[in-house]
């Protein structure tokens, strides 16, 4: 074996690598999965609807490349930028494979940002088709979901959006602009699999100039385990943003007793810290929420100057702010009896011995729950102006009524 | 007594054999071991790679003391003095067929992961071409490796701080708890899993007479598992804070998922390929090093007037190897490698060692006896 390994070793073996190399190059030029971007259609969102004899109908919709943009960077003007194809089937990617024996190019899905999901379908109950969206290579856990409110997927996608070149694009930028929920895959699966329920963002049909249809993001669908249970409105899903802790660009209001106007404020900075205690053998959660504000509007006669004003209009909104997520969570715990807030996970984590008991009657556990809330409002800024606009000196009051 | 390794040798450096090990344990670890130890300690994984870095300090510095007694011998060496030329030799030859056992499911399981991203392209064609640079640089000699590890390494360590950054504000610490939810059993399985990690560290005993100074490895070993612990710590906790411990859990590859899960600034994104490349290069490294130390025992049991003479028969073995590997799925692997191989890793990489180590250390003391204290 030695002597015929070293004649290997000094003659034949330069020769064979010779061949293998000019044979390998040649056969093995460009991989087997190779496809020319111009053989793509490339998937922006998908949408899924429940549709008759218990299948579902899955609509997607693509980009058309050649009007997007011209080469100026400019909107073309020959047509829409994108389409929409839909099928009905039993499951996600077997429609998807009758799509594409529609289409001249191959499904791509690497490129979806968002999936919509049908009100029928998310009332039926949402957990069949989300294994579709994981566990294919091709799709991302940066996926956004929304629920179509009052509509079906497919209208939604349909829909046109004229600030952008497609309304995916559309749906995109509103989530991203955090004024409201913002929910993808990663995090839906995350409360799926936890001690938490889903809570989605919502998007509607509104009416836009004369005929045409323009969508909005609504709210939230609050699901009961996989079903949807209910709807939030705007500010509720705001205040329920604001219990989970998550990032959000919204305003406060309140109105000073005695006094015409509102004061208004943006948030600056916001944070929740929601702790579990056992108080006589019941569980009670504690919630401390803090938030920087700027005031953006005073119509009433008050100088913001004082800083004993100040520290009033600050507790003012303090109490204001502890009402709304007070009555929010009054309404999700009573209406709804679906833990969106995530009670059920800081349990968990703080009295892991105790969850294990808790967690069987959860559902009926959470409504009783008991909420301390404390909230803390700090004035950072005041804005440009410290004095009223247009208001007689005279007239102008330095504290509260 | 022991087979003896021919004078000729070729040398390198301790950090370049430091680098080595690094570059051998830190991809497939972090692709692999974390997963497997997701399955058991799930969020206290974390607790598990604690123990096995303690255990992997022992582990690391017993093998390196032992081994820096006789540092002209490699593990074959040893064992051949240990139980004398026949059994010694059997042994031996079992360490080559488990090197090559784990350098065959190295590369069937960084192929499985290619497949999954490629579905149309053959299998055998990434394991053809990924063996061919193996057995070429393996061929070319240990110096040739380690200079290709030192070039690779910083590339990869610093490719793995920029992910450890890019995706460090998505994660949240307050998944890790609650801490050891069911008891310390699930801890210490993940432990082995993370031990049978550092068992593999066995085939570097192969390449100890290749150091330039072995009587230092010992107390440079400790620090190795130090780096190897803050290297891996970021990795086992990273996916069970951003994708909370049943999702981390059922995902095929969680550190894969969390480099492809990076966004940043709503354009940077879809940084896939650098999981990819950080995967290739380091089973390309871990494999290389598990085909070395075949090739080196090989030559060293049959007595070759060259260290690479086998190598190219191995890389063929190999090859069949692992195409006889092609019905195992990925989950079928995983089980595989936390079950039967973890037994057979730290059989061969923690008690046989051990063993080999205490019959040379009595032999060692009942000739210094024999001799009136002197030693032979």
């Amino acid at each position: 074996v030695e002597i015929w390994l070293e004649w290997w070793e000094r003659s034949l073996k330069r020769w064979v690598l010779l061949i293998f190399i000019c044979i390998f190059s040649i056969l093995t030029a460009g991989c087997w999965d190779r496809i020319e971007i111009n053989d793509l259609a490339l998937i922006m969102a998908t949408g899924v609807d429940a549709a008759s004899n218990n299948k579902m109908k899955v609509s997607i919709q693509m980009a058309i490349p050649s009007q997007g943009e011209s080469q100026n960077g400019s909107m073309a003007k020959t047509g829409k930028s994108y389409f929409v194809v839909a099928d009905t089937g039993s499951d996600i990617w077997g429609t998807t494979s009758r799509i594409q024996e529609k289409l001249s190019r191959r499904v791509f899905t690497a490129h979806r940002r968002i999936l919509i999901i049908g009100e029928k379908l998310a009332s039926q109950g949402i957990q069949p088709i989300l294994d579709a969206f994981v566990r294919h290579p091709e799709s991302r856990l940066r996926t956004y979901v929304v629920v179509a409110k009052g509509a079906t997927a497919e209208k939604i996608l349909k829909a046109s959006y004229p600030l952008e070149k497609a309304p995916t694009e559309g749906i995109r930028e509103l989530l991203h602009s955090q004024i409201g929920l913002v929910v993808d895959l990663k995090d839906l699966l995350m409360d799926r699999s936890s001690n938490q329920s889903i809570v989605l963002p919502t998007i509607e049909i509104t009416n836009g100039k004369g005929s045409s249809k323009v969508f909005r993001l609504s709210g939230a669908a609050v699901f009961h385990h996989d079903k949807l249970a209910g709807y939030l409105g705007d500010h509720q899903t705001r205040e329920l943003i604001w219990l989970r802790g998550k990032p959000l660009k919204a305003e406060l209001s309140i109105k000073i007793p005695k006094l015409k106007g509102r004061i208004s404020a943006d948030i600056l900075k916001k944070s929740t810290n929601m702790k579990a205690r056992k108080i006589h053998g019941r569980m009670v959660m504690k919630i401390d929420t803090s938030a920087n504000i700027g005031i953006s509007e005073n119509q009433t006669k008050l100088d913001l100057e004082d800083p004993e004003t100040i520290h009033s209009i600050e507790r003012l909104f303090a109490k204001e702010l502890k009402n709304k997520l007070h009555t929010t969570l009054k309404e999700i715990q009573q209406n709804y009896q679906s833990d969106v807030v995530g009670f059920g996970e800081v349990i968990h984590r703080t009295y892991p011995k105790d969850w294990k008991g808790i967690k069987q009657n959860w559902d009926m556990e959470f409504p009783q729950i008991k909420v301390v809330l404390h909230t803390d409002v700090k004035i950072k800024r005041t804005g440009m102006t410290s004095l009223p606009i247009n208001i007689p000196e005279k007239q102008i009051r330095k504290s509260l009524p | 007594m022991g087979v003896k390794m021919k004078s000729s040798i070729q040398k390198f450096s301790n950090l370049q054999f430091f680098m080595m090990m690094l570059g051998f344990i830190t991809p497939f670890g972090h692709f692999i071991f974390i997963r497997l130890t997701y399955v058991y300690a799930g969020r206290n994984a974390w607790i598990s790679l604690f123990c096995s870095a303690i255990l992997g300090v022992i582990f690391i510095y017993f093998q390196f003391k032992s081994a820096s007694q006789s540092p002209d011998q490699s593990l074959i060496g040893e064992s051949v003095q240990a139980f004398g030329t026949w059994f010694g030799r059997v042994i031996g030859f079992m360490y080559i067929c488990f090197f090559l056992l784990a350098c065959s499911l190295s590369i069937h399981v960084f192929t499985q992961f290619l497949n999954l991203l490629f579905p149309l392209t053959p299998s055998f064609i990434f394991v053809f071409f990924l063996l061919f640079t193996m057995a070429y640089v393996v061929h070319a000699g240990s110096e040739t490796l380690t200079r290709t590890i030192q070039v690779a390494l910083p590339v990869l360590m610093a490719l793995g701080s920029l992910v450890s950054i890019l995706i460090m504000k998505e994660r949240d610490w307050k998944q890790l708890l609650p801490i050891m939810e069911n008891g310390f059993f699930p801890v210490w399985h993940g432990s082995i899993i993370f031990l049978t990690m550092f068992a593999e560290l066995v085939v570097f005993r192969m390449l100890i007479p290749h150091t330039n100074t072995p009587k230092s490895l010992p107390k440079q070993g400790l620090f190795f598992v130090l780096i190897v612990f803050f290297m891996f710590l970021g990795p086992t906790t990273g996916p069970i804070m951003i994708f909370g411990e049943n999702l981390a859990r059922s995902t095929l590859y969680p550190t894969f998922e969390e480099i492809r899960y990076i966004q940043l600034f709503d354009f940077i994104e879809r940084l896939d390929v650098l999981g990819i490349f950080l995967w290739v290069t380091g089973a390309f490294i871990r494999s290389s090093v598990f085909l070395l130390g075949a090739a080196e025992g090989m030559a060293e049991l049959f007595k070759a007037n060259k260290n690479n003479l086998y190598v190219l028969p191995i890389t063929f073995f190999v090859f069949a190897l692992e195409l006889s590997l092609k019905s195992y799925t990925p989950e079928k692997t995983y089980h595989f490698l936390a079950s039967s191989y973890s037994v057979i890793t730290i059989f061969f990489g923690i008690l046989l060692p051990l063993m080999i180590d205490m019959v040379i250390g009595f032999r060692h003391k009942w000739k210094s006896g024999w001799n009136g204290g002197k030693e032979v």
